[in-house]
């Protein structure tokens, strides 16, 4: 089963699961309140049977036609060059308003487990249209820099961050938080002065957002119940 | 025709209103690349300063604030990818992809252009075409609004190059998330999932603070070292005469500034549209009058010009009906109305000729901002940019995750609102990962609500009729704009099929020839 077809698979299995938690919730009669939600929920519940089932089909013919970039593709001679170059500009584009960013073939890099392949994957958001400016290509900081753990470590501290923002308040949610980041950034704390260093930028940084906000622009933060500001 | 227009312009030029504009223009800018905190918010932040000033050096002040803060959420969009303010969605789509390619101060430069470009734009269409459109304004009912809204979402085509219909499934989920909340014709609690906080449903600015800046912040910290790759490019890239040379290659395609600014002011006159709408119908037709549409999203200066161009241009066209029939038309000219009301100034006809100096001081003193964003977007613009490009992946990130967590705790000083828009965010970045492209989700969230509105109070309005429905296919408006979302819907098919045509004779007729083509293909595919 291509990577594809397993991708458009957990995508209408995700938009399904979405439109019956949703579905379950009508729990409001008014006519007017009801026939946009519903036809929304009808709408998605359609979508993603189409994208479930055309990746099926896919599935069943054996190959997949949707242009995902497998280097497979055009090394069987698939496609010529010059489209294959345009093809890979088009669905790698380093946006989120194409909706696949470079991270996303890193992430098939990654997941394909070449070190490599992953870490020039990781530029491809730049690379495709520097290549055609004639630019060359900059390596990144620390080649193989991507380790399997960054992505849920990334995902779980922003989560915390969020929910420890209400408990705990902005001074020290924000300063832990600051440093948490700068040191998964690092892919380590660096040493005692590069992490003093950080307390300190996360010190100057958190009270200066704070005095901005609470003082000049009188939004009032959340407060720190444990440290009392 | 201008009854006081000589003594507003002697009142323009003195020190104390340039200076006013001056420190307008920057608090505004300040407030707009702020994440978080909108032109709304910031005007209303300074609606008691007003109370001190009089009349016309309030609204003086509040014009330019408006205008550096549509201007400033344009800083934020480029550099980090988070839009400071709703206006600057589109923004991001070929912005950020410029600040990856080491072309962030491209990106500044000519957004700068094409703000002044919409403002002085809007401000020339609020002098002189204001009162005879504001009748057009007044014939928009809720039926117009529906397929405004349903034109909106035809920008799904340009949003999702890969898949069509996993385009429209994450515009879908964009509506699905609008309807979180008290109802907005019936008045029902929907989907609120037991949470009393989400009554008010899911704040705009928190979905898109999540939906932008949290996967870019992800990103980032999975993969420090791109960014480092992409400033070291940015810092070669810096050369001399590069200001001039972009502001040329802007003025060099005025079609595409004229349309923009031009698209900005009438949505900006449309009640309850403003900049947000303008900027994704601005970027989405110069995506489709391009003749390389497929560069879109991958850096384009076209691509940020559009939306820039657009929602400067809404702060003069807002104020057409404000003005004229005392309709805000926009939630930030809200405001603005506030101040009118507080001097004790009655909107309408009246104002232009008993109050003509006052009018056209504000009106002066707005196109004067849209002229000060030239300098003071460049120099301070500028300095931002080389203070992102400089600050180290290590500190600006969490600086900006910081400035995001305010941002959507401000917006309604709820905790909650914090968890959602990082909950938000991780489902973008998983959704941007099975193809559901976030921005189409934004872009539903945007839309849900005028179509929604439009629909049921259409339905109520027209509940007398023996085909409520009917009334939608009905008004000449109406019909007018289905034919536009028609010729919306059909012109990629239409371009696939010139490309196609084009092809043929060059090369195989099965090979896709162009990126176009290659697209166009695959939206084949996808239906």
């Amino acid at each position: 089963m291509s990577r594809d077809v397993i991708r458009d698979l957990v995508a209408a299995g995700l938009i399904l699961a979405v439109a019956a938690l949703f579905w379950t919730r009508q729990d409001f009669d008014t006519p007017s309140d009801v026939i946009f939600p519903r036809f929304v929920l009808v709408v998605l519940i359609v979508l993603a049977t189409a994208v479930g089932g055309g990746a099926l089909l896919r599935m069943r013919r054996g190959a997949s036609p949707t242009r995902s970039g497998t280097p497979d593709a055009d090394a069987a001679g698939e496609l010529p060059p010059e489209a294959a170059r345009m093809r890979d500009r088009n669905e790698n584009p380093p946006t989120a308003a194409e909706g696949v960013p470079a991270g996303t073939a890193a992430a098939a890099a990654e997941a394909a487990g070449s070190p490599h392949a992953s870490g020039a994957a990781a530029r491809t958001g730049a690379g495709a249209d520097e290549a055609e400016d004639g630019d060359e290509e900059e390596p990144a900081d620390s080649p193989g820099e991507r380790p399997r753990w960054a992505l849920p470590a990334a995902a779980a501290l922003l989560l915390a961050w969020g929910a420890a923002f209400g408990l705990f308040g902005i001074t020290l949610s924000g300063v832990v938080a600051f440093v948490l980041a700068a040191v998964l950034i690092r892919r380590g704390p660096g040493g005692t002065r590069r992490l003093l260093l950080d307390v300190a930028v996360a010190l100057v940084v958190v009270l200066f957002c704070w005095a901005v906000f609470t003082r000049l622009l009188y939004v009032p933060l959340p407060v720190s119940v444990i440290l009392g500001v | 025709m201008f009854p006081g227009i000589d003594e507003a312009l002697a009142q323009v030029v003195s020190p104390t209103m340039l200076a006013l504009c001056l420190v307008g223009v920057i608090a505004g800018m300040a407030v707009g690349a702020t994440p978080g905190l909108s032109a709304t918010v910031g005007l209303a932040l300074l609606l008691p300063i007003t109370f001190t000033l009089d009349p016309a050096r309030g609204l003086v002040l509040m014009g330019a604030f408006y205008s550096g803060a549509i201007y400033g959420g344009s800083f934020t969009a480029i550099l980090v990818n988070s839009p400071g303010t709703p206006s600057s969605i589109a923004t991001t789509f070929d912005g950020y992809p410029m600040t990856r390619k080491g072309r962030s101060e491209v990106a500044i430069i000519a957004v700068t252009t094409g703000s002044v470009v919409g403002g002085l734009v809007g401000v020339v269409g609020l002098l002189l075409l204001g009162p005879a459109i504001a009748d057009v304004v007044l014939a928009f009912g809720p039926q117009e609004y529906f397929w405004l809204g349903i034109f909106g979402l035809t920008m799904i085509a340009g949003l999702a190059a890969k898949s069509l219909v996993k385009g429209f499934a994450a515009g879908f989920i964009g509506l699905l998330i609008s309807t979180i909340g008290i109802a907005p014709v019936g008045g029902d609690v929907r989907f609120t999932f037991g949470f009393t906080q989400m009554q008010a449903g899911v704040p705009l600015i928190v979905a898109l603070i999540g939906f932008f800046t949290i996967p870019a912040m992800i990103d980032l910290m999975v993969d420090p070292g791109s960014r480092a790759a992409a400033m070291r490019r940015e810092a070669r890239r810096r050369e001399p005469g590069l200001l001039m040379r972009t502001v040329r290659d802007v003025l060099s395609r005025p079609v595409n500034l004229a349309r923009s600014a031009v698209i900005g002011t009438f949505v900006g006159m449309l009640p309850g549209a403003g900049g947000n709408v303008a900027n994704l119908i601005a970027y989405n037709e110069a995506k489709r009058a391009s003749k390389t549409p497929e560069e879109f999203g991958t850096g384009k200066v076209d691509g940020v010009v559009a939306p820039e161009t657009a929602n400067n241009a809404v702060v003069g066209g807002g104020l057409i009906p404000l003005l004229t029939l005392g309709i805000p038309g926009a939630p930030a000219d809200a405001v603005i109305f506030g101040v009118l009301m507080l001097h004790g100034l009655r909107p309408g006809a009246d104002l232009f000729t008993e109050q003509g100096s006052l009018t056209f001081t504000f009106i002066l003193a707005l196109g004067v901002s849209a002229l000060l964003l030239a300098p003071v977007g460049l120099i301070v613009g500028r300095g931002l940019q080389r203070a992102v490009v400089r600050t180290p992946t290590t500190y600006l990130v969490p600086a900006i995750a910081l400035l995001t967590m305010i941002g959507a705790y401000a917006v309604r000083n709820n905790p909650l609102d914090v968890v959602i828009m990082v909950a938000l965010g991780l489902l973008g970045y998983g959704l941007r990962h099975l193809g559901l492209p976030p921005p189409a989700v934004v872009l539903g969230v945007v839309l849900g609500p005028i179509i929604e509105s439009g629909l049921g109070q259409g339905l109520l309005t027209a509940s007398g009729d023996a085909q409520p429905w009917l009334s939608f296919f009905t008004r000449p408006i109406s019909v007018g704009i289905i034919a536009v979302v028609l010729i919306a819907l059909l012109w990629p098919v239409l371009g696939r099929w010139r490309a196609q045509r084009a092809a043929r004779p060059a090369g195989p007729p099965d090979g896709p020839e162009t990126g176009r083509g290659a697209e166009g293909t695959e939206r084949e595919d996808a239906r």
